[in-house]
């Protein structure tokens, strides 16, 4: 037979008892699992071989940090030297340009020209007054090369 | 167990115990310290280590109108020093060794008093300043002397190139470099730009960390501003100031040229004037060492004296030169013409008051209103301002920009001095009428009196055309403005013809330049005297001109403050005149006409009859015919007597440029 029909029978035979005698399923007894260790190989060595490799990587790392910021600080010191220069030239060329814009000065350019020149400003009759009419066809480089190899 | 180590056990436990407590108290002050104050010591950690340094903006630069550099900034340096740190010393021998040290070094660089330096080195303060606006040759000798104490910073300065060179127009501007006077203050806006910020992580000495955040601000330079002022034209004017301060001796001079078609300053020049570069020194040794015992207030004073510019901020009584005005408006209001016959008697009543010609004894007759402006004859314009109405007259005054301001871009322009219509009255009128009892500023006149060269157009006078970013790009420009027409085409043609005569032929004759029309009148005006009320025997003596007449392209103005000995307008500030005109059409290139160029290739010229004229109408004359004049410089000073006798005499044909003697 199979349960449900063992099951039919059951229920027939003791229904009139009041008992229900529903089948269970068997209860596997538990036994107690073994614990089974995996064994890893750590290819470092034993524990205090990894404290010290540990403590070393550490400390290469922090001393390339500290080599690294040092490192920063020296270019950032080179930076700020170079732009103080830059600086400090930039000033000069500036003075050196009043000294270039006061030399310029008409003032002083007349002052040499006269003085130490002997340049006069022309009279009113030494001056020519030429126009646009008054330009040749040919151009004046033609007529002064003209009239200087005559 | 035995009782020693239980004992040990407990003495274990007890420092254990401690050692936890200790633990315990360092972890809760650190918690403190991290959590409960973290934020309060983060900020003044990033307050201590952050440093917002301004980014002074760069002042703009201030061109002529060639683009020649007239005012830029420059970097200079200040001398500070720590008085504690050179007092500082392990013995009193090594302190006064240090003062020592650094007070020689210092006086000895910088070209400063021993004492001075000492008692700034000595101070009782934390940080002194020795010395601004030091150039960078003069810091490094001090930053390689390694003087204990001292400190070098970096400073800006303004610098003008030119030195004394258009002083009272270009201004000065104060240590922080603000506009003080002049242009820098009109402009100041403008040429300060806006400052930036520089925020960054520094250590104790200043220097950049390389963590932490940077922002930076960038400055706006100042923009530069492009001035109308031509740097030769400017140079040629003060030349010929200078030349009429030697000539007169007179307490001062100043000048304006303006271009009459634009309004446009081509130069304003004022003797005395000052080096920009020391504003607060006068030139003269003699002004020196009076402003040296002045006080406080006296040099304050003073020097705003010294920086104003009298040119736009200052009136004086015109005199005969306004006379150009009355013409202008009797002649607009079909009141006169140009040919109408008036009589001079030497004096006239005006409401019971009698107003003299200043030729009373030999009154000028019946003569033209062109004859009239040549010989300044006062009656014939008391008669014109009379028929004119006050009315009328002030509104045309209005019309010239008399009666308010013209606006030019310049700090502190005042208005003329004008007496009310009421209380002027009919001899106020009249007196008005040739010169007298008005006062408006030079920069008026010339305003005035260029709309007649400009066909009655009156432009607005300006300083600056326009403003320029770092780069030289053009951001703003400022165009030429037309304010009004003051007169119609007809009548300024008119005037410009009168003046021509009055150079040509009257007693402007002085203003002539060879080659070519030159139009002009001048003036000689008392001065009032504040003690009485009335008029003392100082005077402004002034001469207006333009040139060329066909087309006037230049005005000139001189004024003589108090000339000594000869004072008349034709002697003192007409060849101030002449020699700017000459100078100034050469530079701009501007051709004479054929007819005059012709006149000016005549070799011999004939000699006026200047006999019966006056010494200042016989210059005037004299100078209209290209002729100089020599006479007994005591009696010419004296008074401006009449001519009765001249060398060669009249009719005569001689050299260009000769002397002719007048004698009394």
């Amino acid at each position: 037979m199979i349960e449900p029909e063992r099951w039919y029978e059951y229920q027939k035979s003791y229904q009139r008892y009041g008992f229900d005698m529903k089948p269970q399923p068997e209860r596997k007894v538990r036994t107690q699992r073994k614990r089974t260790i995996k064994k890893v190989s750590i290819p470092f060595g034993n524990g205090k071989k990894i404290a010290l490799s540990m403590v070393l990587a550490v400390g290469i790392v922090m001393i390339g940090l500290i080599i690294v910021t040092a490192y920063s600080a020296n270019v950032r010191y080179n930076i700020n030297t170079v732009i103080k220069e830059n600086q400090a030239l930039m000033g000069e060329i500036e003075n050196l340009q009043v000294k270039v814009y006061s030399a310029n000065n008409v003032d002083y350019i007349e002052g040499k020209a006269t003085g130490e020149l002997g340049m006069t400003y022309p009279e009113t009759a030494s001056r020519v007054y030429i126009t646009m009419e008054d330009i040749p066809e040919d151009g004046f480089a033609d007529m002064l090369k003209e009239k200087a190899y005559n | 167990m035995t009782a020693t180590s239980n004992k040990s056990k407990r003495s274990l436990v007890i420092i254990l115990c401690l050692v936890f407590g200790c633990i315990a108290v360092l972890a809760l002050r650190l918690g403190w310290i991290q959590i409960v104050k973290g934020s309060e010591y983060s900020d003044k950690a990033v307050e201590q280590q952050t440093r917002d340094t301004p980014i002074e903006a760069e002042r703009g630069v201030i061109y002529d109108t060639n683009g020649k550099e007239l005012a830029v900034s420059v970097t200079c340096y200040s001398i500070w020093v720590r008085p504690t740190d050179v007092k500082s010393g392990e013995t009193e021998k090594e302190t006064a060794e240090n003062i020592e040290t650094v007070t020689n070094s210092l006086s000895e660089i910088l070209g400063m008093e021993y004492e001075e330096v000492k008692s700034l080195v000595t101070k009782e303060q934390s940080v002194v300043r020795i010395k601004k606006g030091v150039d960078k040759d003069v810091a490094d000798q001090i930053r390689e002397a390694g003087l204990k104490g001292v400190e070098i910073a970096e400073d800006t300065k303004r610098n003008y190139p030119l030195g004394a060179f258009a002083a009272q127009t270009l201004g000065t501007v104060t240590d922080d470099n603000t506009g003080l006077s002049g242009l820098e203050l009109q402009y100041n806006t403008y040429l300060s730009g806006v400052a930036g910020r520089w925020i960054n992580y520094t250590d104790t000495s200043g220097n950049r960390l390389s963590y932490g955040e940077e922002k930076y601000y960038q400055a706006e330079d100042g923009y530069s501003i492009v001035t109308t002022i031509d740097q030769v034209v400017q140079h040629y004017t003060e030349k010929a100031i200078e030349q009429v301060m030697e000539t007169t001796s007179a307490d001062g001079a100043m000048a304006i040229v303006m271009d009459p078609e634009t309004g446009d300053i081509l130069a304003m020049a004022q003797s005395p004037e000052f080096d920009l570069n020391d504003p607060r020194t006068p030139l003269d040794e003699e002004e020196q060492e009076k402003l040296e015992s002045m006080s406080d207030s006296e040099k304050t004073t003073y020097w705003n004296q010294m920086w104003r510019n009298s040119l736009i901020c200052d009136v004086y009584e015109p005199g005969s030169t306004f006379k150009l005005l009355t013409t202008a408006i009797a002649l607009e209001e079909d009141i006169a013409e140009v040919d109408d016959n008036f009589t001079c008697t030497g004096e006239i009543d005006v409401a019971g008051q009698t107003l003299h010609c200043w030729r009373t004894g030999r009154p000028h007759g019946t003569q033209t209103l062109k004859q009239a402006v040549g010989n300044s004859c006062n009656p014939v314009f008391v008669q014109l301002a009379t028929k004119i109405g006050i009315d009328t007259f002030y509104d045309y005054l209005g019309t010239f920009g008399i009666t308010g301001t013209t606006g030019i871009d310049f700090p502190g322009e005042t208005t003329a001095l004008l007496q009310s219509k009421d209380a002027a009255g009919p001899v106020g009128l009249a007196t008005i009428g040739f010169g007298q009892g008005v006062a408006l500023t030079p920069i008026q006149l010339i305003t005035a009196v260029s709309s007649f060269g400009n066909d009655g157009k009156l432009m607005q006078p300006r300083l600056v055309k326009e403003l320029q970013d770092a780069d030289g790009n053009t951001v703003e420009t400022f165009d030429s403005e037309v304010v009004r027409q003051t007169v119609s085409e007809e009548t300024a043609q008119e005037i410009c013809d009168i003046m021509e005569y009055v150079v040509a032929e009257g007693g402007a004759g002085t203003a002539k330049v060879e080659g070519f029309r030159v139009g002009g009148k001048t003036g000689t005006a008392n001065k009032p005297d504040p003690n009485t009320g009335g008029y003392s025997d100082e005077t402004y003596s002034s001469c207006i001109a333009m040139a060329p007449m066909d087309d006037p392209k230049v005005a000139v103005l001189v004024i003589v403050d108090n000339p000594k000995g000869v004072k008349y307008g034709s002697v003192t500030a007409g060849p101030g005149v002449q020699q700017i005109m000459s100078d100034t059409l050469r530079y701009l290139n501007i051709s004479p006409d054929e007819e005059s160029q012709k006149e000016a290739a005549e070799e011999k010229i004939e000699v006026p009859d200047v006999v019966g004229e006056s010494v200042s109408e016989a210059i005037g004359m004299l100078g209209g015919a290209s002729l100089s004049y020599d006479a007994d410089a005591d009696a010419v000073a004296q008074s401006d007597f009449i001519v009765t006798k001249q060398y060669p005499a009249a009719g005569t044909k001689v050299k260009k440029g000769s002397k002719v003697y007048l004698y009394e």
